[in-house]
């Protein structure tokens, strides 16, 4: 057999072995899908449940669309009408803001919990690949979404980050170092941030993005059911329950509880309370820069560092980081449970501390407040 | 005394925890389905009158249209002012005498991105980009005594004489400075300096009283 034909014999029976289409029937994703019960089983819901939030993300969403006007002269007072005028504005508005939030900490803990269970290990690799393609186009929901408002906060924190990406270019050898500017003229589409980028935006948001989520979405699902609950611990699990109807119902339980959750936070808590209020207002192109400006919480985790190191250090860093994202299951294929553990958690202190503690830190260290 | 048959008892036990676990399925099955039906009868209210009819005071009207008049005088503002750049050769962006060294005031150049005139102390402009080197934010227009301008994103300090962030700020890269002309009333060209501070025509500032400030097209083709 000729090397081409052996390659693609290979490519087939890896194809063949990631997405085992045979398995597609009701016997084995109704009735003999079974979810292992041990020390780690409640990490199974988060992935049900980053779905829930991200199907009220799509639901809200749309919701929002009958009112939203996205032009530089009229997102901001739209926003304004659909909070002030609309009946239960404030309460959708609320709820697409908060779920994105619940969606995006749900996100990452799921990976970090998959991360820590080995769960991406043989033949699973495509699944945490899909994964880990959906966590960076979330926080590119997260990007896109912020400006849509279009007050001062959401305008220039976008600037900020596009300038960074401009930034980037000064550390590229060669012909590279104009491809930053390149992709951030690409995203601004003018120049300056002005109408061109909040159509952009507008499209990425709610057109391009999750059309695309929809896709490895249901690569990722099928994935899943296919090859059923990873084991997720050394030792094979002496109890295991049935998907359905146990799991299933816990999980629509869960679900419940976590609607529940958002439900009473977007009545009660406006997701704006959390900033100073000039920070609202409409972008204003003709004035300074209010201060305060700082993207989403979720975004702390690069931002402080940002704040703290050197830029080409942080680059650094978020490349590596990308990359060893996204080739896990190569990198760490022969690494223990345990090992894999340990790095987990040192990941979440990075993140808690970073996210909650990056203020603080940054006043001890530079003596301002941020 | 009676002896067990082992086998119908394991049998039992097990037809109990079936029997239990049919229990526990169906009483959380209900739990559920009427949870489930008080959060759809909550949330079901919201999610349709999302769609009805605002009921809007006439007050409430005005508001909401003198807002939205407001709102597109200043993107009409802003749209003109890059026409005005787009088909002009020298644009006014103030009387000298309104110059301050203290307060700039903001203007958007050539290529539409803020900038900030200042006067000297012997009364010459200083024109500045208000575009921070470090990330893109506007820097503040109010001076400090040492005449360093604040951007509030990052916290870099710059002189304005210079443009040359202070020792310690995240920027790194001094503010640009731009080219501008003094003219008269009847537009005759009083005196011109281009972005590196080269000067040409008169310095008395008796001659420039009166006069005004504009940017140049020819400095800002350079920039792009």
């Amino acid at each position: 057999m000729s090397d081409k034909k052996k390659g693609l014999k290979r490519l087939v029976e890896f194809m063949y072995d990631r997405l085992p289409m045979h398995k597609f029937n009701f016997e084995h994703i109704v009735l003999e899908k079974e979810v292992p019960v041990h020390r780690m089983s409640w990490a199974y819901y988060l992935g049900g449940l980053t779905l829930f939030f991200f199907m009220v993300q799509v639901v809200t969403g749309i919701f929002l669309l009958f009112y939203y006007q996205p032009t530089v002269s009229d997102a901001h007072a739209s926003i304004e009408y659909i909070t002030k005028y609309v009946n239960n504005g404030f309460f959708i508005r609320n709820l697409h803001t908060w779920s994105s939030s619940c969606m995006i900490l749900c996100l990452v803990v799921h990976a970090i919990t998959t991360f820590a269970m080995k769960a991406f290990a043989p033949p699973r690799e495509m699944i945490w690949v899909g994964g880990a393609a959906m966590l960076i186009l979330t926080f590119a929901f997260g990007f896109t979404g912020y400006l849509l408002p279009w007050h001062q906060i959401a305008v220039n924190a976008t600037k900020v980050m596009l300038q960074s990406i401009e930034e980037s270019g000064h550390y590229l050898p060669g012909f590279l170092s104009g491809v930053p500017h390149y992709m951030r003229e690409l995203i601004q589409g003018g120049s300056v941030v002005g109408q061109a980028t909040l159509s952009r935006f507008f499209a990425l948001h709610v057109v391009i993005l999750p059309l695309i989520v929809f896709g490895i979405l249901a690569m990722h699902l099928l994935s899943v059911q296919l090859h059923g609950m990873s084991q997720g611990v050394d030792t094979l699990p002496k109890k295991t329950e049935k998907f359905f109807p146990f799991f299933i119902l816990k999980d629509l339980i869960v679900w419940g509880v976590a609607f529940l959750g958002i439900f009473i936070l977007a009545v009660c808590v406006p997701f704006e309370s959390f900033y100073a209020f000039p920070l609202f207002q409409a972008y204003n192109a003709l004035g300074a820069t209010p201060e305060g400006i700082k993207p989403e919480w979720y975004f702390y985790f690069t931002y402080y560092p940002l704040e703290l190191l050197p830029f080409w250090l942080v680059m650094i860093g978020m490349i590596v980081t990308g990359t060893v994202l996204l080739l896990t299951p190569w990198i760490f294929k022969n690494t223990s449970r345990r090992m894999l553990t340990i790095i987990a958690w040192a990941i979440t202190a990075y993140l808690v501390i970073t996210t909650l503690f990056g203020n603080v830190i940054l006043e001890l260290v530079k003596g301002v407040k941020s | 005394m009676t002896n067990k048959d082992p086998n119908s008892e394991v049998n039992k036990e097990k037809e109990i925890k079936i029997d239990d676990e049919r229990r526990a399925f169906v009483k959380a099955a209900c739990g559920l389905g009427a949870s489930l039906f008080l959060l759809s009868i909550g949330s079901l209210e919201k999610f349709l009158r999302f769609f009805s009819k605002q009921d809007l005071t006439k007050e409430q009207q005005e508001q909401i249209l003198s807002e939205k008049i407001q709102r597109l005088k200043q993107t009409t503002e802003e749209q003109e002012l890059q026409l005005e750049r787009l088909s002009k050769d020298y644009i006014k962006v103030a009387e000298l005498d309104s110059l301050s060294p203290i307060k700039g005031i903001y203007f958007i150049d050539y290529l539409m991105r803020p900038a900030l005139a200042f006067s000297d102390d012997d009364g010459m402009p200083i024109v500045i980009s208000a575009k921070c080197t470090h990330l893109g934010c506007t820097v503040g227009q109010n001076a400090d005594p040492q005449g360093q301008i604040l951007c509030p994103c990052h916290l870099s300090k710059f002189n304005i004489k210079t443009g040359i962030p202070i020792p310690g700020s995240p920027a790194k890269i001094p503010l640009p400075r731009l080219g501008w002309s003094l003219m008269d009333d009847k537009g005759s060209n009083l005196l011109t300096q281009d972005p590196s501070g080269k000067q040409v025509g008169t310095t008395d500032m008796d001659k420039l009283a009166g006069s005004s400030l504009y940017i140049l097209k020819k400095f800002a083709e350079g920039e792009a």
